[in-house]
């Protein structure tokens, strides 16, 4: 298969570009990964669902229908981050 | 801010020489849009490289297969700003995410593809996926 040359982000954090889902104690959010390291996590184009409760709901939904973007820029420092987990295998 | 169109044009190229209508105004998407026959793929091209460089070569792949769309379009995100948003309020359940896919029929979406449905998979993975919604949505090609 031919396509157009796309060089990947070597020096990038290995979900740079992947729309994640960062969870944290008080919040889910889905986005699409910036930067990760040791100090902070950068997420863009990011949605967020506070309920616990229902953020099984919220995951599935979001698989299917897409992240509704509710700000364009989180970041987050990276100990508050439980885990960090490309959405397309949260909700397979 | 759009990029170069220069820098565009092979990425619309590598979708348009597949035969597929690359829809560019408002006009144009209702025409296929507003006034569907049979099942219409909708691709939405996108510059990003993560994901569009491995959806064109998918597509590509997927409309070799013997079952296909009746018809196959593309817009592109962030270039032909109008034509997308136009295109997108046809299935507007859907949250917008470049690159992405929508087989339909008679204006209901049979099959999404999302951009996260898309980064990090091969060509082959996301092709076989398209065949697999061809096969079960689209006529068998005469």
């Amino acid at each position: 298969m031919t396509s157009t040359p796309f060089v990947p982000h070597h020096d990038r954090h290995p979900f740079h570009g992947i729309t994640v889902v960062v969870d944290t104690p008080a919040r889910v959010f889905v986005g699409r990964l910036d930067t990760a390291d040791d100090v902070e996590v950068v997420l863009k184009d990011v949605g967020y669902h506070d309920d616990i409760a229902t953020r099984e709901d919220y995951l599935s939904r979001t698989a299917k229908y897409g992240v509704k973007r509710l700000t364009g820029v989180v970041t987050l420092p990276t100990a508050s981050a439980v885990s960090i987990r490309p959405l397309a295998e949260v909700v397979g | 801010m759009a990029y170069n169109p220069a820098v565009v044009q092979p990425m619309r190229e590598e979708v348009t020489r597949l035969g597929v209508t690359e829809l560019t105004t408002v006009a144009e998407v209702d025409a296929v849009l507003g006034n569907p026959k049979g099942t219409i793929l909708v691709f939405v091209n996108s510059v990003c490289g993560c994901a569009a460089g491995n959806a064109r070569p998918a597509l590509a792949a997927a409309l070799r297969h013997g079952t296909v769309p009746t018809t196959v379009v593309s817009v592109f995100a962030g270039q032909d700003v109008d034509a997308v948003a136009r295109a997108r309020s046809y299935f507007n359940e859907y949250e917008p995410s470049s690159p992405s896919m929508a087989l339909m029929r008679d204006g209901e979406v049979l099959h999404f593809i999302h951009r996260h449905q898309i980064e990090g998979r091969t060509p082959e993975l996301i092709a076989e996926e398209l065949m697999a919604v061809f096969d079960q949505y689209c006529e068998v090609e005469a």
